[in-house]
């Protein structure tokens, strides 16, 4: 457009000599091939002085590669100078009166020549955007080429701008300040733009705010290039400082520790070519990847390759994955080892690989660890031939060691199973599986199913484990069949879990559990208890010694935080007991006090207390919890009571109890206080 | 004279189905409920320093409706009573307490707000700090989850899961009317709105 208006002022002041003081030109409107500038007015005065002024004012400028035009264009020429070879002007004032650009100001040196027919113009500090920018621009005929820099701009700004005069979406909105040197040229269609530059406390973030990005500091140079219907771009960021955030995955980015990015890429209409990217987080992890992507009406990855070779592991969790573990887990964790990755997708293959060594993952809190951890990972979205295997040297859950074992499974689509049986030693035993399917992983409706069997653990390793006096007996079962249901959170153990314990059996059978790692985990379950010898339990608590056998029940268990908050619990004689039936004199006392009875009084007093052990025909305590009231029941009713203990031969002793219903609260606490047991406690 | 002498049956009728249901699910002892599950969640002093704004957004009941309430109320206090002394209610309130300290300071400054299903949401992910986000989305997440088990809780420990909807309902109208002044909330056309003294 400058050059017409050189065109004009060349004629205008050809005209001077003619004692003209000043020429005013209105014009309706003027264009040529891409551009349209409505109600020209250009004022030439002074035309008698040596300093001849310009003033020209456009209401109106349209270009067609821009939604909405330009309004009120000022310049004002304080001096044209006019020679044989050029007609110029300097430092003339360059007002653009538009509302939405904020009414940018700057200076203006142009000058046309027009033996050669070119045209330079120099824009000086236009104020715009809350920053400056300078341009050089050059066209000769048809060619032409320009140098934009951009100083401390709003990115946020020039986006609005974008926004209101471009068309292109972009898929982030950006804030921060940048500085821009901007390259390009065209004859007449822009050929090639180099931009480079840096930006600060930048930010960008995605309409969900799962792709967010914050006081990133980056400096940049990149090359646009345009073949045909084909944009080549070449980049390469270097990003000093920052954090980013793409769900699930938060990374932040220190100034030890910058990114360096190094990216050719090209596209052809809806056609994306990832040539090569090379990513390098200063010691913390680096890749290669290329691909090649349909960016049409659905995204659809055509091919794509990554390569991440073997990287510490330590600095990759605390960098990229420890957010997320965390919040997940709810652990803090440390990890050694190494770990590398690769992905080749194909248009109907998709295959990961990862090897993993020497890695090791302990939670801060020692809650549990895994040690020396090897093997390799292999995933493919349909084949089952890739095996994978992972090995360990020890580990630890709570008190629980765990010995060395080895994981061998195929895991292809979205299905894991079990290529090999698997057997974890746990103290002197081990937890044997079988078999293991896992279906629909990564869904909502995850669902697991093992089976096995747990080999037994003696009671007296695990006991002691937990710092507790050493039981007799171990603890073993059959798990026909276990299922975890990630949609309900609910695990059910089918078969049963035999405890040999204290010469008899425990067995647990039907036992459920809701959202067990949750804040309020759920386990119902019902008990069996068989013949265990009265002797040995009593010997490992402070209770008293009893002799004979026990069996009974708990039917109907529900814990909630793993206290028991409903069950019918009862205990007693069997009938076929088989041992000698003795009770100690401080376990009548004892039993008395759980039931109120009513024979403590007459055993420290009277002739009783010279017997220490007495005989009897049965026991038996039963408690129905409900409502956090235990519902009381002996052996036997008797009157308004009830035989805790019924006694036999001389002297006879019975223990009855007369409180029906006690609050389970209190009645737990005087449990705890007469046992003094120093039971395991499993956490 | 005859239709007259007649005319007070249906009235009787309608009044006497309305006192049916309102007696089926105790509506008022839910509320009294819920606020004290509210007061120990939140803590009592952010309630009693809102008690004030209840009048301002409370309902205008109509004439008719009041009349029912003075035939119906007596029936409620005597019949039902929502009972929240359950081990199971008293975990989740503990839980929902002690979460309450890291999800408060995203309450005040909008970050999380109050559905109107009785849940809380993200609502404005960038009053989250970056590093905090996979943490305040697992305290959305688990807040949600013991929500849902408070609501259901409720409806068993009292022996009507099936009022289970309704105590959601209630309790859905109850965490926004004991909001704090500031805090967020969407209304019933799912629009955001900013709670004000």
């Amino acid at each position: 457009m400058m050059q017409w208006f050189i065109l004009i002022i060349l004629a205008f002041l050809a005209q001077s000599s003619n004692a003209v003081e000043a020429i005013k030109l209105n014009i309706g409107s003027m264009s040529a091939e891409g551009w349209k500038a409505s109600k020209l007015d250009i004022t030439l005065a002074k035309l008698q002085t040596s300093k001849p002024t310009l003033k020209a004012n456009v209401k109106q400028f349209d270009v067609d590669s821009l939604k909405k035009p330009l309004y009120n264009i000022q310049v004002n020429c304080p001096q044209v100078k006019s020679t044989i070879k050029a007609v110029s002007c300097t430092n003339s004032q360059l007002n653009i009166q538009d509302k939405y650009l904020g009414k940018p100001k700057g200076k203006l040196d142009f000058s046309y020549y027009p033996d050669t027919q070119i045209f330079k113009a120099l824009l000086k500090q236009l104020k715009i955007a809350n920053g400056s920018v300078n341009m050089d621009f050059q066209t000769k005929l048809t060619d032409w080429k320009t140098t934009i820099k951009t100083q401390k701009v709003s990115i946020a700004k020039l986006i609005n701008y974008k926004k209101r005069y471009i068309d292109v979406p972009l898929p982030y909105e950006l804030d921060g300040k940048g500085d821009f040197t901007i390259k390009t040229s065209g004859k007449p269609m822009p050929q090639s733009i180099q931009t480079s530059g840096q930006v600060k406390q930048l930010s960008f973030y995605n309409p969900d705010s799962t792709q967010v990005g914050e006081n990133i500091s980056a400096k940049f140079d990149s090359n646009l290039n345009f073949q045909g219907k084909t944009t080549n771009i070449d980049l390469n960021a270097y990003i000093q400082q920052g954090e980013v955030f793409f769900d699930p995955i938060y990374a932040p980015i220190e100034k030890a520790k910058p990114i360096t990015v190094d990216m050719q890429m090209s596209y052809t209409g809806t056609q994306y070519k990832l040539k090569k990217l090379k990513y390098q987080h200063k010691n913390v992890v680096k890749f290669d990847a290329s691909g090649q992507f349909n960016l049409g009406k659905t995204f659809k990855i055509n091919q794509f390759k990554f390569d991440m070779p073997t990287t510490p592991l330590p600095a990759l969790y605390k960098t990229y994955l420890e957010s997320w573990a965390s919040a997940t887990l709810q652990r803090d964790l440390t990890t050694t080892g190494t770990v590398d990755a690769h992905l080749d997708w194909g248009k109907r293959d998709i295959l990961f690989k990862s090897e993993l060594s020497g890695i090791n993952i302990e939670d801060k809190e020692k809650l549990f660890g895994w040690q020396g951890i090897d093997g390799f990972i292999q995933w493919h979205n349909r084949k089952k031939d890739y095996s994978t295997v992972l090995r360990w040297k020890k580990g630890y859950f709570s008190k629980l060691t765990l010995g060395k074992s080895q994981l061998y499974m195929d895991v292809s689509g979205q299905s894991v199973k079990l290529k090999a049986p698997f057997r974890q030693p746990i103290l002197d035993g081990a937890l044997f599986i079988d078999t293991l399917k896992v279906r629909n992983v990564g869904q909502k409706d995850m669902f697991v199913e093992l089976g096995g069997s747990l080999k037994p653990i003696s009671l007296g390793t695990l006991t002691t484990a937990f710092g507790a006096p050493a039981l007799n007996g171990q603890i073993a079962g059959v798990i026909p069949k276990i299922t975890y249901n990630l949609s309900n959170r609910h695990i059910d153990i089918g078969g049963a879990i035999l405890i040999k314990a204290f010469d008899g059996d425990i067995v647990i059978h039907k036992l459920h559990m809701e959202q067990p790692i949750s804040r309020l985990p759920v386990l119902t379950a019902d008990i069996d208890i068989k013949k265990l010898n009265l002797k040995t339990l009593t010997n490992i608590t402070e209770f008293g010694e009893m002799q004979g056998e026990l069996s009974g029940h708990i039917k109907s268990l529900r814990m909630l935080k793993w206290q028991p908050v409903a069950f019918d619990v009862y205990v007693g004689t069997p009938k076929d007991n088989k041992l000698p039936r003795r009770i100690s004199q401080k376990a009548v006392q004892n039993l008395s006090n759980l039931g109120n009875g009513s024979a403590v009084g007459m055993l420290s007093q009277g002739a009783l207390s010279f017997f220490e052990n007495f005989s009897y025909q049965t026991i038996g305590w039963g408690c129905k919890l409900q409502d956090s009231v235990c519902e009381m029941r002996g052996a036997e009713e008797t009157g308004k009571g009830y035989y805790i203990v019924k006694g036999g031969g001389l002297p006879r002793i019975d223990v009855i109890g007369y409180n029906q219903k006690v609050n389970w609260r209190d009645l737990f606490n005087r449990l705890k206080n007469i046992s003094n047991i120093q039971a395991p406690v499993i956490r | 004279m005859r239709y007259l002498r007649w005319s007070w049956v249906p009235v009787m009728l309608i009044m006497t189905a309305c006192v049916t249901i309102n007696v089926y699910f105790p509506a008022a002892a839910a509320e009294k409920a819920a606020d004290q599950i509210i007061d120990k969640v939140w803590g009592e002093e952010e309630q009693q320093q809102n008690s004030g704004s209840n009048t301002q957004s409370s309902v205008v009941i109509p004439l008719w409706a009041q009349a029912l309430d003075i035939l119906v109320r007596p029936a409620q206090a005597n019949s039902f009573n929502i009972d929240i002394s359950s081990p199971a209610i008293q975990a989740i309130q503990q839980a929902m307490q002690a979460r309450h300290q890291q999800l408060e300071p995203f309450y005040n400054n909008g970050g999380i707000g109050l559905t109107s299903d009785a849940l809380v949401i993200l609502r404005a992910p960038n009053k989250v700090p970056l590093r905090s986000r996979n943490e305040v989305k697992k305290l959305v997440d688990d807040e949600n989850n013991d929500r849902l088990a408070l609501y259901r809780e409720m409806a068993n420990a009292n022996g009507h899961p099936e009022w289970e909807s309704q105590i959601r309902d209630t309790f859905a109208t109850r965490w926004i009317e004991r909001a704090k002044s500031g805090w967020w909330y969407q209304d019933a056309d799912g629009n955001w709105m900013q709670k004000v003294d």
